[in-house]
């Protein structure tokens, strides 16, 4: 029972660490720019394809480490899309103040991004195959874990200890955090805020296609997987707080633990057993596990 | 000045107008009784998202039907074909039901796959008194309850395939059942009817297990170390399209399809898509197989197909094919595009089809499609899929919901 157990919250865990890959992306860009990026999906979908071409393509003529060709390069590209839509599009709007422009172009990028994909890679389901040294699998006493598994859940502890060094003991880190509190002050002390605020955009974004990469291999690629994924990930960053990274690791366990546990224990409702936690920790604590009541950029 | 203009764009306006109104009504007025008008068929499925790898190959089949064995014509009228897509919506679908018969006026419609829109399409054919073949769709539903003398289905419905999945199972000394299937309508009913047949057909049998993912599930990690701790006989799948091919590819790095039976409906199409990825010995309901000696007969719609489009032909490319084949062949009788006479002519029509011989059962205007069960094996032939052995078959009237029982349902 106990390697049962264990085996579920290895499941849960999983699912927990690429969400949480994704949903940082979001809460980044949330949390310093204020912008609520509801392209954050495509992001993800564009890495996922990208990967994909990229290591059919590579596959042939360099086998095995056309995976690693992918998680190199699939980032780069989207990062370079998000810088466009942040360079020629949210740029512009930053100083309204609107949310609601900010809303309708980032949902302009989804549908544009969704039918280019349609366009260029097609409607049908693809799969990307698993790099042979992460086919595998181990099992001891009763359970059995997919290598992948094991290193979704590892690279998303690496991401998580590499973020907080970036944001807390390098120059970058405190610039991007003064920018967060207050974008005019830091302005005035000499802080170039539109470089920044791109280079912040197409961090989020890079994020988004590494999770995009590294979801490839382990389901189906479909048109449709910007949505699935933005909806979970907006779960994740609201449960954990705005603008939180230590609230998108918590975030992100509490949605993958509660859909693993949530399937044994009540099977019949799956289906909103994630929204009903996040309506009871919305109950109790309004802004989110460590947000702050006064929104994302006042902490 | 201003005035002016404004009164020209006016003046402009108007002609174009009556323009556009002369032409309209000339043309129909030219078009009306010439023997060049076209024969329209109005094609309407989700072309667009999930279900696209699965209606497009039916597309494919459609069209081969029309250039091949009727040579683009009918009646010496050439054939028009229609195609809208409603994206798995079922507003969408009645919207284009309507323009195809309103705007359109076309002869005769066909397609869908969503059994939703279905349920949509069916009391709109009826109120319109425009006619609609299902060639996919398989909800009973949508036939038993809501259909009339303007529905028909060429394909098998879950009840049918149910049944012959069930039938068997019945053989097989499984006992213990564990059932995995979409959160909606469909994945409902396939998993109800499962248990409602084997229960009659074999008591002892238990269910041991339900799951219930949602539709567009991308990540099934947590269901399967649960289905394997329960250790039953035989897994229950009713997942389909990508939802089904993430299952498998994620369910088989745990050994899961070593340790148990595997049963999935409906999936023929997916073992192409997935290639060798595919587990062996998975057992798969299936209404076509290019492989099973009956369905071999028919040789030339393989080579016609593969020729056309260098794949081999699927199911969903059958359902297509056959469905086009009733339509025009009711058509090609009737000597007329008259659509009470076509109807009249195609309730109890029997066609020679890839899959045999078919009837279109007159009561409810459901047809007996055969349905067949399979299972998956590495043959050398094949390098870059696995294909199919056959080992269960049952005609369409074996399997049909019984004329009383679907009198019962409709409180006749």
């Amino acid at each position: 029972m106990e390697g049962f157990l264990l085996g579920q919250i290895i499941a849960g865990l999983t699912r927990a660490m690429l969400l949480f890959i994704i949903a940082s992306g979001l809460t980044f860009i949330l949390g310093v720019l204020g912008v609520v990026n509801m392209a954050h999906g495509s992001f993800y979908m564009l890495g996922a394809y990208l990967a994909s071409t990229i290591m059919a393509y590579c596959g042939m003529k360099i086998s095995g480490n056309a995976f690693w060709l992918a998680v190199i390069f699939a980032p780069i590209i989207v990062a370079l899309a998000g810088g466009l839509v942040e360079y020629f599009g949210l740029r512009r709007i930053y100083y309204r103040g609107e949310v609601l422009a900010q809303l309708i172009l980032t949902y302009a990028v989804v549908l544009i991004v969704a039918d280019a994909i349609r366009l260029v890679w097609g409607p049908e389901f693809k799969l990307v195959p698993r790099p042979d040294f992460l086919a595998g699998k181990i099992s001891f006493a009763e359970i059995t874990v997919p290598y992948y598994n094991l290193f979704l859940i590892g690279t998303g502890l690496i991401i998580a200890g590499v973020l907080r060094l970036l944001f807390y003991h390098t120059k970058f880190g405190k610039t991007v955090r003064a920018v967060s509190s207050d974008r005019e002050i830091a302005s005035t002390l000499g802080i170039n805020v539109p470089r920044l605020s791109t280079l912040v955009f197409m961090l989020g974004c890079a994020l988004a296609g590494f999770g995009g990469v590294l979801a490839a291999p382990f389901g189906a690629l479909n048109p449709t997987m910007d949505i699935s994924i933005i909806i979970q990930s907006f779960v994740v960053v609201i449960v954990g707080g705005l603008g939180s990274f230590g609230g998108a690791i918590v975030g992100a366990l509490i949605v993958g633990l509660t859909d693993a546990f949530g399937v044994l224990i009540f099977p019949r409702i799956t289906l909103v057993s994630m929204y009903i936690v996040m309506a009871i920790i919305l109950i109790v604590r309004p802004w989110g596990l460590f947000g702050s009541p006064l929104g994302p950029l006042t902490k | 000045m201003k005035h002016f203009a404004e009164r020209k764009e006016w003046f402009s306006g108007l002609v174009l107008l009556l323009w556009l109104t002369l032409l309209t009504a000339f043309s129909s007025y030219a078009f009306a009784e010439s023997p060049t008008k076209p024969v329209r068929l109005g094609i309407m499925s989700s072309f667009s998202g999930t279900a696209s790898v699965l209606t497009l190959r039916s597309l494919d089949g459609c069209k081969l039907c029309v250039e091949k064995t009727y040579n683009g014509k009918i009646l010496g009228r050439p054939i028009e074909l229609i195609v809208r897509d409603d994206a798995l919506s079922p507003q969408k679908a009645v919207e284009n039901f309507r323009e195809l018969n309103l705007v359109h006026n076309v002869d005769f419609t066909l397609g869908m796959i969503s059994s939703g829109a279905a349920c949509a399409v069916s009391p709109i054919a009826k109120k319109l008194q425009k006619p609609i073949l299902y060639w996919d769709s398989k909800s009973p539903k949508q036939i038993v309850e809501l259909g009339g003398r303007y529905v028909f289905r060429t394909v098998s419905d879950t009840y049918m395939d149910v049944s012959a999945v069930t039938q068997v199972c019945s053989k097989k000394p499984w006992a213990k059942y564990v059932t995995i299937s979409p959160d909606y309508e469909y994945g409902h009913s396939v998993v109800d009817l499962f248990k409602q047949q084997l229960g009659k057909l074999k008591p002892d049998a238990q269910i041991i297990g339900e799951h219930w993912p949602k539709l567009g599930e991308v990540d099934f990690t947590s269901y399967i170390p649960g289905i394997i701790k329960a250790k039953p006989d035989c897994l229950y799948v009713g997942l389909w399209g990508g939802d089904g091919m993430t299952f498998i590819r994620q369910a088989k790095p745990y050994g899961l399809f070593e340790k148990m039976a595997v049963i999935i409906l409906n999936e023929e199409d997916t073992i192409y898509a997935m290639g060798m990825d595919f587990p062996e010995g998975i057992f798969m309901e299936a209404n076509y197989h290019f492989n099973f000696e009956d369905i071999r007969a028919n040789q030339e719609y393989v080579k016609a197909y593969m020729e056309k489009y260098g794949t081999l032909p699927t199911s969903h490319s059958m359902y297509g094919y056959v469905a086009t084949q009733f339509v025009l062949e009711a058509i090609k009788k009737a000597k007329t595009t008259d659509k009470e006479k076509v109807i009249d002519i195609l309730r109890g029509l029997t066609l020679d089809t890839v899959v045999g011989p078919m009837t279109i059962r007159k009561y409810d205007q459901q047809a007996n499609m055969p349905v067949y069960v399979g299972q998956t094996y590495k043959s050398p032939e094949y390098p870059k899929h696995l294909i199919l052995k056959k080992v269960g078959f049952k005609r369409g009237e074996e399997i049909m919901m019984p004329i009383e029982e679907v009198k019962k349902m409709r409180g006749e």
